[in-house]
């Protein structure tokens, strides 16, 4: 009904050669603030309405119209005679116009000329207002993404802070440790030279048993040496098998007391290796460092992410399977990025699952590679399955929980900006995720 | 105005009769004392069965109002018509504290301690375990075990600790149970029947035993063994009533059930002197007098070796229930003022009750016996009742035939161990009730049943002691 | 004299090492055992009661591979035999709800964040051991030199 009496007014108003007119493409049509009493209909090609604002002197792009669409709707209908905006024609079009001198086409059957253009206004106006809410929503979505790319680049300067402060801190500690040892071993091999054999046996192996083969071992020591219960823990911590050697008993409480001192010392060199790696790889991930290598082996960014993720992997049984891969060119920081998250997310799913295991397969198929990761957690169902890659979505109740992972949207763009693709597959045994990297 | 009930007529009625002329008693030759005993037992008695302070603390006040109005150390101006006939004899003072410890409380303590120290030392709980096993997972055999254990348990242990125990091994497996299974009312209340049940086996099994023990002295004499020679008889034949007939009330729909006891018996040194003492201790008490020893000084070797191991320290004394020690001897010391000054024998005789058939006699006691223990504590009943049936038993020369003063007795010692039929009967029914598992409808049902049913045999088992010419 | 034993739970053997030596200033006169994980412990613990010895004190890890630090400490809570032994969990991982759970249904006596104080760990095991002894009603006497004396005085009131 509505586009019968559109295509009738179209006809009936628009089809004469005299009220057509054609203009080249950049030719201003309409002039802000000046004389207008025509409605045009773009017949061919495109053009758009300017906005001048002559107190902040800036000037914006307003609106489109394209074919079939009516431009000067405000002067001729508002009858102010006066246009409100600068129209300027894109392409070559052609236009055709009605004006105030124009008399209705069979007032008696349509009504007055107005009554038979309402259609054409009310159509117009409500193009135009959905037009606005189009923009606001683009623009809203691209404040977002702004926002999470800023948060982003924060939480990463932040990390990066933070790994460079922590690194001081642990070097110091580290070296120190050396020094001390060092020190220690002088001053033991000067007054002790007897039990100097038990604190680098402290520091070389530190306690290898476990507590429940301690508490056996230690029952037999008590027995067979006729040790109090004390001594025999800590001899059976520091002699885990086999015939305990005659030096030992020399001086038993010594002898103990210098293996703990290299025990000890062996512990904080394990610390402080270990966490020198962690801030390593948090430096990575939130570090700056984008810089693609051109020698990049995927396995390693692996077992990096795997070191960044140690605490929430401690209950999680990791099986990783790698192949040899030839190297890529790619950034580090990237692909880190790109496991750790998918990796968190399968810890946080096995949450609740009796005996979590996370299965990493690498390999090597027809110019791509295929890292595939698997979690026993339970089923995503299909609606969840769609989403997962949708910025924003989250089935984490309870908000931003500070964590190192920054959704699958990242991953998947990360993802796609080398070509690659991923996939996720999950039933009830295992979900699986599984991404290809073109080998460029 | 009905709350104050409770407070005023313990004190206003036993005042009046305190008060009254000796004429106004319908009883020839009534003195002094005898009068102010008949108040002091109408104290008890309404303090016992409205409770206006604990039932421990009206034993207490009743000794001390016997040493001050009775004794011969008592309040002098109480004490000024002493001699004269119509006074009557006062009671010496000593005698009157001596019920603090008379041997049935020693017997009790050798009991306290005995179930203290298998507590202790989880030999009640690993016990559990060891003889549920044999049940299997079916729930009637399962609760039939349960019942068995606890009736054991309760002959040695109080009925109260036992049931709690049992009540807390029970409450995972309850749990289980559906919604609407009647199996859950079957099982919960299945512990607090067999452990007033079993508490009849043994004369430490419960207070009323040894209350009853007390009034059986020299030719009636029942040494412990005797007493579980009857007892445990039963106790079975009644435990498995009971079992056949909550069975059949409710029937559990569950068809099987898993119990979970955690634990090993103890090996440590002081745990085997608690199992060896234990079982001696049982031992010396079922081989009766042969040894020379009785029951009561039986009871104090575990006291000594427990006490001396340390097994049982100076805070585990803190833990014994001595207001249950001090409940049974009010008992006594109230016992011991109606038989001294001669007030039992005087209304027993003033009342022919030799005109009354014995059976009327016999019913009509643990008719009252069954009634009082239902709605008031069982150890209260016995010490209310115990010194009239005593006194009763010996006078009626028509109960003779059918065995005397004993079975008087135990007719009504029994009667007071079976009154079970509302949560405030016994405290291991209250237990079973707040478990929220039992309506007292429900347990109103079978307790009744039990009650009645359990006197019954009591009636027929005194008949088979007459016959075998036990008593 | 009654054997008392302290209860350290860990699965990383350096911080369990750490936490035994902290606690080294009590071995002369309570036993103090190591576990790598909730079962070895609840077994351990097992074993020592069935010896007639008493556990005062568990002090335990949450995050751990197996049993979780709350849920080894629960079960301890709600087994009868070990009614009367105090709970310390000492942990850096725990989340809201873990540490709403050890309160409500563990009843923990205490709450440490890693990395711990040495002293105060020590004083808090010292108290909590006293407390042991004194409900358990054991005499306190031979193991004065190693109590909290405010809680021996506390409860000799």
């Amino acid at each position: 009904m509505h586009q019968q009496q559109l295509q009738r007014i179209k006809e009936t108003y628009f089809s004469t050669a005299e009220r057509t007119r054609t203009v080249k493409a950049g030719e201003t049509v309409l002039q802000q603030g000046e004389y207008n009493d025509c409605l045009f209909l773009v017949k061919k090609g495109r053009l758009s309405g300017f906005l001048h604002n002559p107190e902040s002197n800036l000037t914006a792009k307003v609106f489109e119209v394209h074919e079939g669409a009516f431009f000067g709707v405000h002067s001729y209908f508002a009858k102010t005679w006066e246009s409100s905006t600068t129209i300027i024609a894109d392409s070559d079009s052609e236009l055709a116009w009605v004006n105030k001198t124009t008399q209705a086409v069979e007032p008696n059957v349509y009504g007055s000329l107005s009554e038979q253009f309402t259609p054409v206004v009310v159509h117009e106006l409500a193009q135009r207002q959905m037009r606005t809410g189009l923009q606001a929503l683009e623009k809203e979505r691209a404040l977002q993404k702004l926002h999470a790319a800023e948060q982003m680049t924060t939480l990463g300067q932040l990390a990066a802070g933070i790994a460079h402060e922590l690194n001081n801190a642990v070097g110091v500690l580290s070296s120190k440790t050396e020094t001390l040892a060092e020190a220690l071993w002088q001053l033991v091999d000067e007054s002790h030279p007897e039990a100097n054999g038990f604190l680098e046996l402290g520091v070389a192996v530190g306690q290898s048993s476990s507590s429940s083969e301690v508490r056996k071992r230690a029952k037999q020591l008590l027995e067979s040496y006729k040790l109090d219960r004390d001594t025999a823990k800590q001899l059976a911590k520091a002699v885990p098998e086999g015939e305990v050697s005659r030096e030992w008993f020399n001086d038993i409480e010594q002898s103990l007391h210098f293996w703990e001192m290299g025990r000890d010392l062996h512990d904080m060199r394990l610390a402080s290796k270990h966490a020198a790696s962690i801030v390593r790889s948090v430096k990575q991930l939130g570090g700056g460092d984008q810089a693609k290598q051109p020698d990049l082996d995927v396995n390693d960014t692996i077992h990096k992410s795997l070191a960044l993720l140690q605490s929430n992997l401690r209950r999680v049984n990791v099986v990783l399977r790698p192949a040899v891969l030839p190297k890529i060119n790619a950034s580090a920081t990237e692909l880190v990025q790109v496991w750790v998250n998918i990796i968190k997310n399968a810890c946080d799913a096995m949450e609740h699952v009796a005996e979590p295991q996370l299965e990493i397969v690498t390999s090597y198929y027809k110019n791509r590679l295929v890292v595939s990761i698997s979690n026993n957690g339970p089923a995503i169902d299909e609606q969840t399955r769609r989403k997962v890659f949708q910025p924003n979505f989250t089935t984490k109740k309870g908000g931003l929980s500070f964590g190192l992972g920054l959704g699958l949207s990242i991953v998947q763009r990360i993802v796609h900006s080398y070509g690659g693709s991923i996939a996720l597959k999950s039933d009830a045994e295992k979900t699986k995720f599984r991404i290809k990297l073109p080998i460029a | 105005m009905r709350k104050y009930f409770k407070y005023l007529l313990p004190i206003v009625i036993p005042l009046v009769v305190l008060l009254l002329p000796a004429s106004a008693f319908p009883v020839e030759g009534l003195t002094i004392l005898q009068q102010r005993v008949i108040a002091l037992f109408l104290l008890a008695a309404l303090c016992w069965v409205l409770e206006p302070i604990p039932i421990y603390a009206t034993s207490v006040v009743i000794i001390v109002l016997e040493l001050l109005l009775l004794s011969d150390k008592g309040i002098a101006l109480f004490r000024s018509g002493a001699g004269s006939p119509e006074f009557g004899e006062l009671l010496s003072s000593s005698s009157i504290m001596a019920t603090f410890a008379s041997p049935i409380i020693m017997l009790f303590l050798g009991g306290f301690f005995l179930a203290m120290a298998a507590t202790k030392y989880r030999l009640d709980v690993n016990l559990a375990r060891v003889l549920l096993k044999p049940f299997g997972s079916n729930p009637k055999y399962v609760m039939f075990g349960l019942m068995l254990i606890t009736a054991i348990f309760s002959m040695f242990m109080s009925n109260t600790a036992t049931t709690a125990m049992m009540l807390s091994i029970l409450a995972p497996v309850i749990v289980l149970f559906g919604k609407d299974d009647p199996g859950k009312t079957a099982f919960a209340l299945s512990i607090p029947v067999a452990a007033n049940i079993g508490g009849i086996g043994t004369p430490i099994g419960t207070p009323p035993n040894a209350i009853a023990l007390k009034y059986l002295v020299g030719e009636n004499a029942i040494g412990f063994g005797e007493w579980m020679a009857f007892g445990v008889p039963f106790v079975a034949i009644l435990l498995v009533f009971a079992w056949v007939l909550m069975c059949a009330m409710f029937p559990a729909k569950q068809d099987k059930i898993e119990l979970s006891i955690k634990g090993k018996f103890l090996k440590t040194p002081k745990a085997i002197i608690v199992y060896v003492t234990f079982a001696a201790t049982i031992l010396l008490w079922l081989m009766g007098s042969s040894h020379g020893m009785n029951s009561y000084v039986v009871a104090m070797i575990p006291v000594a070796v427990f006490s001396a191991t340390g097994i049982i320290n100076k805070e585990d004394l803190k833990k014994i229930s001595w207001e249950v020690l001090w409940l049974v001897s009010g008992g006594i010391a109230l016992g011991l003022a109606l038989d001294q000054t001669g007030l039992a024998k005087l209304m027993v005789n003033s009342i022919p009750f030799d005109n009354f058939s014995p059976f009327v006699v016999l019913g009509g006691a643990a008719a009252l016996c069954l009634l009082m223990a239902n709605f008031m504590s069982h150890t209260a009943t016995a010490n209310l009742l115990m010194p009239i049936m005593a006194a009763l038993g010996m006078s009626m020369s028509s109960l003779v035939p059918f065995g005397g003063g004993v079975t008087l007795i135990l007719v009504v010692t029994f009667a007071a161990s079976l009154g079970m039929s509302l949560p405030i009967s016994t405290p291991p029914n209250a237990l079973a009730h707040a478990t929220g598992n039992v309506e007292s409808s429900q347990m109103a049902k079978v307790g009744v049943i039990i009650g009645v049913v359990g006197v019954l045999m009591s009636f027929i088992m005194v008949w088979i002691l007459n016959l075998v010419n036990f008593i | 004299m009654e054997k008392i034993n302290i209860i350290c739970v860990d699965d990383q053997r350096e911080v369990l090492s750490a936490v035994s030596k902290d606690l080294s200033a009590l071995s002369d006169l309570f036993q103090i055992e190591e576990c790598e994980s909730a079962d070895e412990a609840l077994e351990l613990m097992d074993e020592l009661d069935a010896e007639g010895q008493h556990i005062a004190l568990v002090i335990s890890d949450h995050v751990m591979p197996g049993k979780t630090g709350v849920e080894l400490l629960t079960e301890i809570s709600d087994d009868n035999r070990f009614a009367k032994t105090k709970k310390i969990l000492l942990t850096g991982q725990a989340t809201h709800q873990d540490t709403i759970a050890a309160i409500n249904r563990a009843r923990i006596e205490s709450y440490f964040e890693k990395p711990w104080k040495a002293d105060v760990l020590l004083a808090t095991a010292r108290t909590l051991i006293t407390e042991y002894i004194f409900d358990q009603g054991l005499d306190y006497q031979p193991w004065s030199e190693q109590l909290d004396n405010a809680v021996v005085l506390s409860r000799l009131h």
